[in-house]
């Protein structure tokens, strides 16, 4: 019997979403006193917030940065201020344009990461906040060679979104040796550096 | 610094060109012809019917944008002249697709590269879908016109990038050959894929598309084509939707109807349209992708992958090797490394990649692009609606075109070393960097080859509206005439019955080319002379 992939994603993370919304006082009563990781806490997000995004909520942001600093090995001194809201503001952009269905399951990936049962599910028992090294490895490594291909279709497709958005920043993009458009045409870019297509 | 650009000039002050954006009520129009979507067939077929004196309507989902908003940023461009962002992924996500969506389609954002059909497809198509018009002599003359109007000419230098095929293929007694690119007056930038900001580039939207205002023809941007309208078994026009939320519905009436919305596109507005007939359900069947697999060389010195002209060596030596039938084949090009667009094909993650990307400016990019099509176990996709309308692209992974990636890696490998790389790593998730040939040639035989490991791209959807003779395997004849409703024409890649084992804009010119020259009849040729210098003039000379 042939399977619907997205069927079974849907039902898969609609019931864990469930699950998870169950679980989420738990979670509470039971956070830490002090974030480890307390850059990853909501009250850093000041500056996110004027961002005005239009797809992404406050309780992505620091799953995506926990995925998007393990994924690409990035130093702490590198996940600048700028270098996140670069990266988030890209990301959003992707969002708004991709199929309605993709954003969905994008989307809902990122709501369940944000439940403990979710977070769980897909296999890191800390918190964001709390979560080593080696367990935001372990946990990656879960994902991205899962025999489960949804788990691996979830973390590749938003993997490939973060490097894609992380390398579209001017920054990122200078620190691999990029210069730019060649000199001849810069002229006419600062002439229309405003003006988007 | 000023470059001029077409559409701000004093000639289009009279052109006729409508924003979706801008309609909020319903409204009704009419014409002679009515073209849906703005690519290399709907682009170029409204030259042809204006220019022959019809009233042509032409239509496009995307937004007009022009070169003096074309600022290199790759985000930018991206997120505006690219389907869905450029996110756009088959049903289960293995392979990524990228088309254009803005006036002049994927001309506005493709790589130049120009190839006419091989004769290996045309004899393919002949002997398997009946297409006896279509050979290599019969099209030989609509190619010819096709290239001189739009500068089709080979490409004489090479970037480092390019030049990393060139030297590895003579190292090992490979063929190689010089694209043919479609640009005048290049400036050699390399970001034919953001769009050309010097308007060198030949594509719709500077050349056929402005020759058809000249000549009265209307544009509409950012109207989406919802259904068919068909009244006692003929295609009587479009009902669309604009998308500013006004819910406003425009209803265009014409006694021809030529679908140009591409091979994802056209076969779904077919599909939407419940009363265009389908009795063999070969409508959206047969998708092709050319599915393509990347290998990165680092080499000792820069490459800048990025600048200079993207694609201009390219190798077919491995394209038809094992018979047109055989084995997988795939043709070699290279794939420009600008920053972000490296980052989505270059695979892995964390240290590993970190330490792949961190060597793009001495990095060269090539891209395989497999011929699918032209075997049993290469079946092809097919265009399935979501829920809301939307198209997607089932396109399962066969072992057969995994076989034909392995295959590929490895020619790409040998070639990176032959041409002096330090290493070289493949697009699959867990590829290192190889530092030999022979560890190259152990490593990727022992990849693990299933979806979603590989990165596999496509810039070339083809197929669902397959011609043919027999209705019961293809859905328009090979003048692109619906089997079932005589005054519907398709006009796109979708025509093709199997892939083309070439970059297709070239034979999408010559095909509609030819078409549209038949709807209209007569013998004369309807392309501005000024673009013809020395050329044939009438169908006689062609015939």
């Amino acid at each position: 019997m042939r399977i619907n992939r997205r069927r079974l994603l849907q039902n898969g993370l609609d019931q864990t979403l469930r699950l998870g919304l169950v679980g989420r006082g738990l979670a509470v009563t039971t956070a830490p006193l002090l974030a480890v990781n307390h850059w990853l806490t909501p009250s850093a997000f000041a500056a996110e917030a004027t961002l005005n995004l239009k797809y992404l909520k406050p309780a992505n942001f620091k799953i995506i940065y926990a995925i998007l600093g393990a994924s690409l090995d990035l130093r702490r001194e590198e996940l600048t201020e700028k270098a996140k809201l670069d990266t988030l503001l890209a990301l959003d952009n992707h969002l708004e344009k991709m199929a309605a269905t993709t954003r969905k399951d994008l989307k809902m990936f990122l709501d369940l990461l944000d439940f403990p049962i979710g977070r769980m599910f897909f296999g890191l028992s800390s918190t964001w906040e709390e979560a080593t090294p080696d367990e935001m490895e372990k946990f990656i490594e879960g994902l991205d060679h899962s025999s489960i291909s949804i788990k691996r279709y979830a973390y590749q497709g938003l993997l490939t979104l973060l490097q894609v958005a992380w390398y579209s920043s001017e920054s990122a993009a200078r620190s691999v040796g990029y210069p730019g458009p060649p000199d001849s045409i810069k002229p006419y870019i600062e002439s229309v550096r405003e003006t988007k297509p | 610094m000023k470059l001029p650009d077409p559409y701000k000039s004093e000639k289009a002050v009279k052109w006729k060109i409508i924003d979706g954006n801008d309609i909020r009520e319903d409204r009704q129009l009419a014409a002679d012809v009515l073209i849906i979507g703005s690519g290399a067939g709907g682009g170029l077929a409204a030259e042809i019917f204006s220019r022959a004196g019809r009233r042509v309507i032409l239509i496009e989902e995307g937004g007009l944008r022009t070169s003096s908003s074309f600022n290199l940023n790759e985000i930018d461009a991206y997120k505006e002249l690219y389907q869905e962002g450029m996110t756009r992924v088959t049903k289960d996500g293995s392979i990524s697709i990228l088309q254009g969506r803005t006036v002049g389609g994927s001309t506005t954002v493709n790589w130049t590269s120009s190839f006419r059909t091989p004769h290996q497809t045309l004899e393919y198509w002949n002997a398997n879908w009946g297409t006896k018009s279509l050979t290599v002599e019969s099209l030989k003359p609509w190619f010819e016109i096709m290239e001189r109007r739009l500068s089709i000419q080979e490409w004489p230098s090479a970037n480092a990038n390019n030049d990393v095929i060139r030297r590895g293929c003579e190292a090992l007694a490979l063929s190689w050959h010089h694209i043919k690119r479609n640009v005048n007056g290049c400036w050699n930038l390399g970001y034919c894929g953001l769009g050309c900001p010097t308007n060198a580039k030949q594509s719709m939207l500077v050349t056929t598309i402005p020759s058809a205002l000249e000549h009265g023809a209307i544009l509409i941007h950012r109207l989406h084509a919802r259904r068919l309208i068909v009244e006692k078994n003929r295609a009587t026009g479009v009902e669309a939707n604009v998308t500013n939320g006004s819910g406003a519905i425009v209803r265009i009436k014409a006694p021809i109807v030529i679908l140009s919305a591409g091979a994802i596109g056209s076969p779904s507005l077919l599909l939407r349209s419940e009363q265009i007939p389908n009795p063999y359900q070969r409508t959206g069947k047969r998708t092709f992708l050319h599915p393509s697999v990347f290998s990165f060389g680092q080499m000792p010195t820069e490459v800048a992958g990025y600048h200079g002209a993207p694609q201009s060596i390219y190798s077919d030596h491995f394209l038809w090797e094992g018979g047109t039938s055989g084995p997988m084949g795939y043709k070699i090009e290279t794939v420009p490394m600008h920053p972000a667009f490296a980052s989505g094909v270059i695979r892995g993650r964390s240290q590993n990649y970190r330490q792949k990307m961190k060597h793009l400016a001495s990095t060269n990019g090539i891209l395989l692009l497999l011929r699918d099509g032209f075997h049993e176990d290469s079946p092809g996709g097919s265009i399935e609606l979501r829920d809301d309308g939307t198209p997607t692209v089932n396109y399962p992974i066969t072992p057969y075109l995994m076989d034909g990636a392995k295959r590929a890696y490895l020619t790409a490998a040998e070639i990176m070393f032959a041409a002096g790389a330090q290493g070289i790593h493949v697009g699959h998730f867990d590829s290192p960097v190889y530092k030999s040939w022979n560890e190259a040639k152990r490593g990727i035989s022992e990849l693990e080859y299933k979806p979603l490991m590989l990165r596999i791209g496509s810039a070339h959807v083809m197929g669902g509206c397959a011609m043919g003779s027999d209705p019961e395997n293809s859905v328009v004849n090979e003048n692109g005439q619906h089997h079932q409703i005589e005054n519907l024409y398709v006009c796109d890649g979708s025509l093709f019955p199997t892939s083309l084992g070439a970059n297709p804009q070239l034979s999408i010119y010559g095909l509609v080319a030819r078409i549209t020259h038949k709807i209209i009849g007569g013998d004369e040729l309807y392309f501005d002379r000024e673009y013809l210098p020395g050329t044939t003039q009438t169908k006689d000379d062609i015939k």
